[in-house]
C-alpha cells in the first residue's frame, strides 16, 4: 500500500532524524510495515483510535520491546494515520506523531483532532475521499 | 544519540504556512527519507532489528492471507477444508506442518523449514502429511500417475 506523508508529519520526522537515529529508525520501520501489510496491519503495531470520527489508526512502539528488552525509558511513540481513496487505489496517510510518555492517554484528544484536520485539508487539496475502513484486528 | 528529546508536533494545519513544494512531495517522502536515514549505520541496524520484530508479530496466517487479498473461502476451496476450519486454523496456536504447508501453498507460497545452528543453517524436508488424506488426487505420488497414464 502506498503511504502519503502529510507535510507537517514530514517536518516532524526530519526533526526526529536530527535528534535520534534509533527512534527515527523505529518510526520508519513502522511505516515500512504499513506499506508492506496495508490494511491488514494489526496489533501490536497498529490499533484503531476509538474516538476518531475518520477512523484513524495509530502505529505504536511501546518499550520494552524485543529490540530494547531492558528499556524502561521513553519514548512511547504513536503515529496517527488514516486511509483515503484517490480514485484508483486506497492509500494510507501519515498525519501526526509524538511521544505520549508524559501525557499518557491525554496525548490523544488534541492529537486526533489535529490529525483529522490535516487529513480533511490534505484530502480536499488532493481530491481524495476519506475512507473510514473497517479493519479487522 | 538515543537520549535526544522527541520533537513535539503542535502545528495547526490551518495556521501554518506550507509550500506547494511540500504538498507535492507527500507521495515520495517515505522513499526519500528512508534512503537518507539508512545511510547511517546506527539507524540501519536498528531499522532492520525493529522490522524483523514487527514481521514476527504480523506475519500470522490470517495476515499473510489478507495481505494477498484472499478470502478464507478461497483458501477453503483450495485446501479442501471448509471455511470455519480455515477460520479456526488461523487462530490456532499450534498445527500440523502438513496443514501449514497446504495453507501456504493455497496462498501461492512455498513453505521452507530452516533450522539455524551456530555453525550454520540446515533446510529440513517439509512433511507431506498422512498418506490417504481426503483428496487423494493430490497426494498420489508422481510415479503412480505416470504408470496410470502409460
Amino acid at each position: 500500500m502506498e503511504i502519503e506523508w502529510h507535510p507537517l508529519f514530514r517536518r516532524w520526522f526530519e526533526e526526529l532524524c536530527k535528534t535520534t537515529d534509533e527512534i527515527a529508525a523505529d518510526v520508519m520501520a513502522l511505516l515500512n510495515a504499513l506499506e508492506q501489510y496495508g490494511t491488514a496491519l494489526g496489533d501490536p503495531e497498529s490499533h484503531p483510535v476509538v474516538t476518531s470520527q475518520c477512523r484513524l489508526r495509530s502505529l505504536r512502539r511501546t518499550p520494552p520491546t524485543e529490540v530494547t528488552p531492558h528499556a524502561t525509558t521513553p519514548p512511547v511513540i504513536r503515529v496517527l494515520y488514516g486511509f483515503v481513496d484517490d480514485g484508483a487505489q486506497i492509500k494510507a496517510v501519515a498525519l501526526l506523531a509524538g511521544d505520549k510518555t508524559i501525557s499518557k492517554s491525554r496525548w490523544y484528544p488534541p492529537a486526533v483532532q489535529e490529525a483529522e484536520r490535516r487529513l480533511v485539508s490534505l484530502s480536499g487539496r488532493k481530491g481524495w475521499t476519506i475512507r473510514k475502513l473497517y479493519v479487522p484486528t | 544519540m538515543a537520549k535526544g528529546r522527541i520533537p513535539v508536533d503542535s502545528a495547526r494545519v490551518d495556521e501554518t504556512e506550507i509550500s506547494d513544494e511540500e504538498y507535492e512531495a507527500t507521495a515520495t517522502s517515505q522513499g526519500d527519507l528512508r534512503a537518507e536515514l539508512l545511510t547511517r549505520p546506527a539507524a540501519r541496524a536498528r531499522y532492520e532489528q525493529t522490522l524483523a520484530e514487527i514481521n514476527r508479530h504480523q506475519a500470522t496466517l490470517g495476515q499473510v492471507r489478507r495481505a494477498r487479498a484472499l478470502a478464507q473461502a478461497t483458501i477453503a476451496e483450495l485446501t479442501g477444508m471448509n471455511q470455519s476450519e480455515v477460520s479456526k486454523l488461523e487462530r490456532r496456536s499450534d498445527l500440523l506442518i502438513s496443514t501449514l504447508r497446504k495453507f501456504i501453498e493455497a496462498t501461492g507460497g512455498e513453505l521452507h523449514l530452516v533450522a539455524n545452528y551456530p555453525e550454520g543453517s540446515i533446510e529440513l524436508c517439509v512433511p507431506w502429511g498422512p498418506s490417504g488424506a481426503d483428496d487423494d488426487d493430490d497426494v498420489l505420488p508422481i510415479d503412480v500417475r505416470d504408470g496410470a497414464s502409460a
